[in-house]
C-alpha cells in the first residue's frame, strides 16, 4: 500500500488551510463590509466551486494557466508552473476550497453587531486594528469551522487534484485519488484500508464541528 | 468654541456650545435625534459644518472619518466588546491606568474583570460611559445614556459627567426622552419638533407648559 498519498494529501490540506485561512478572512472582509457593486460580482465568483463540477475547474485551470495559454507561458518564462505538479495542486485546492474558507467567516463576520465595529471607530481605531481586535476574535468560531471544513474537504478532494494534478506518484497522487486507482486495479483490500481512513477524518471533522456548535451557543 | 450646523435627511441641526457645556436633544422617537448624534461622529452622511476648537471636521471639502472626531460615544446599545474584560473595554482607548482611574470614579471597581455579558444592563450602561469619557474626547455623545440606570446611580452618573465635563472641558451633546434628566444635565435643550435651541431657563418654561 502506498502510504506516501497520505503524506500529499496531508501536506495539501495544510497548506490549503493555512493559504486561506489568510486569504479568507480578507476576501470575508471585503464582502461583509464593502457596499460596492464590486462585492455583489466577486461574491458569486468566489462560491461558484461549491455549484461547478470539479471537472468544469479542473479543465479551466488546464486551459488558463496551462502551458498552451499565454498565461501559462509567461508564468512558465518566472519559472512557475501550475500544472501537473505540487504547486498546481495547491493552487487548485485554494481555488476549489475558497467558498468553504469564506462562507462561514462572511456569516460571522455578518453577525459581529454593527455598533461594536462602529464603537471602535469612534474610539479612534483603524479598520485593520478593528479587524484584528473586535471582528476576528468575536466570529473565531466562524473562522476554525471554516479552516476544519477547508481541512477536512482538501483531504477528500478528488475532481480538481486528479484534472490539475494528473495522479503523479509521490508528486501529486493524494489519497482520494489512491483509492480510485485501487478500485480500477481491483485491490479492494488497500481501497478499503485507504477509505476508512478518510472517512475516519470526515467524521472526525462533523463531529468537531458539532462541538464547536455547542460551545458557540453557550 | 464648536460649532454644529448640519442638515441630516430628518432635521437641521445649528448650535453653538463652549467648552464643558452640556446640550440635550429633546424629541419623540423616529425623528432622527440618534441619526443628529451618528452624523456629528461621522457614522452617518450629513450635509453642513462642523467646527471643534478650530478644527473642520465637516465642510463642503471635509468630511473627517470617525477615526479622526475625538469623540467618545456611548450607543443605546452599549456596544461593549464581548470578548472583553469590563477593564479592557475602557482601556481599549486609553491605558489601564485611565481605565481603573475612570472604574473607581464611576463606582463600578468590582466590574474589572467581569465580561459585559456577565454583568447588569445598568453596570453595562455605567461601563459604556466610563468607556467613552475615559478616551479624553472633545465630545461626548451619548444616545439614551440613562435608560436602565436606577433614579439613585442615575443621579450619581450626571453628576460625575458634570464633573468630567468640567474637569476635561469637553463638550457633550446627548439624546434622552426623559424630560427629568435634560432638565438635570443640559445647559441648553434642543427642541426638535420646534427647531429650536432653549436655554435651561426656557426648557423650564417649556416643560411645565407641557405638564
Amino acid at each position: 500500500m502506498d502510504y506516501k498519498v497520505f503524506l500529499i494529501s496531508f501536506e495539501l490540506a495544510t497548506s490549503t488551510t493555512l493559504v486561506l485561512g489568510v486569504v479568507g478572512i480578507f476576501i470575508a472582509y471585503f464582502l461583509a463590509f464593502n457596499k460596492s457593486i464590486l462585492s455583489d460580482i466577486i461574491e458569486p465568483f468566489i462560491m461558484s466551486p461549491l455549484v461547478l463540477p470539479p471537472t468544469v475547474l479542473g479543465f479551466y485551470i488546464i486551459y488558463i494557466f496551462g502551458l498552451g495559454s499565454p498565461i501559462g507561458q509567461f508564468l512558465n518564462h518566472l519559472g512557475i508552473k501550475l500544472v501537473f505538479n505540487f504547486k498546481g495542486l495547491l493552487f487548485g485546492s485554494i481555488i476549489y476550497s475558497m467558498p468553504f474558507a469564506v462562507s462561514p467567516v462572511l456569516s460571522g463576520f455578518r453577525s459581529v453587531p454593527k455598533s461594536i465595529i462602529e464603537a471602535s471607530y469612534t474610539l479612534g481605531k483603524s479598520k485593520f486594528y478593528t479587524l484584528l481586535k473586535v471582528i476576528i476574535p468575536n466570529s473565531k468560531y466562524s473562522i476554525v469551522s471554516a479552516l476544519v471544513l477547508v481541512f477536512a474537504h482538501t483531504i477528500g478532494e478528488f475532481g480538481v487534484v486528479l484534472m490539475v494534478g494528473g495522479d503523479i506518484p509521490d508528486k501529486t497522487r493524494t489519497a482520494s485519488i489512491a483509492i480510485f486507482d485501487y478500485v480500477q486495479e481491483l485491490n479492494y483490500k488497500d481501497a478499503n484500508i485507504t477509505a476508512l481512513i478518510l472517512f475516519g477524518i470526515a467524521m472526525s471533522t462533523l463531529i468537531f464541528l458539532q462541538i464547536l456548535k455547542r460551545l458557540q451557543e453557550r | 468654541m464648536m460649532e454644529i450646523s448640519i442638515e441630516t435627511r430628518f432635521f437641521k441641526f445649528d448650535i453653538k456650545l463652549s467648552k464643558s457645556q452640556i446640550l440635550g436633544i429633546l424629541g419623540p422617537s423616529g425623528i432622527g435625534k440618534t441619526t443628529t448624534l451618528r452624523a456629528i461622529a461621522g457614522l452617518e452622511d450629513a450635509k453642513g459644518k462642523i467646527v471643534v476648537d478650530n478644527e473642520v471636521w465637516l465642510d463642503e471639502n471635509i468630511s473627517l472619518p470617525p477615526q479622526k472626531r475625538s469623540v467618545g460615544f456611548v450607543f443605546q446599545d452599549f456596544a461593549l466588546f464581548p470578548n472583553m474584560k469590563v477593564i479592557d473595554n475602557i482601556a481599549y482607548a486609553s491605558s489601564k491606568e485611565k481605565a481603573l482611574e475612570i472604574l473607581k470614579a464611576f463606582n463600578i471597581e468590582h466590574l474589572k474583570d467581569k465580561y459585559p455579558n456577565k454583568i447588569s444592563g445598568g453596570e453595562r450602561q455605567r461601563v459604556a460611559i466610563a468607556r467613552a469619557i475615559a478616551r479624553n474626547p472633545k465630545m461626548l455623545l451619548m444616545d439614551e445614556p440613562f435608560s436602565a440606570l436606577d433614579r439613585k446611580t442615575k443621579h450619581f452618573i450626571q453628576d460625575k459627567i458634570i464633573e468630567f465635563a468640567n474637569t476635561y472641558k469637553f463638550y457633550t451633546i446627548f439624546v434622552a426622552h426623559d424630560l427629568g434628566d435634560i432638565f438635570k444635565l443640559s445647559d441648553f435643550v434642543f427642541s426638535v419638533e420646534d427647531q429650536r435651541l432653549l436655554s435651561k431657563e426656557e426648557f423650564e418654561e417649556y416643560s411645565l407648559s407641557l405638564t
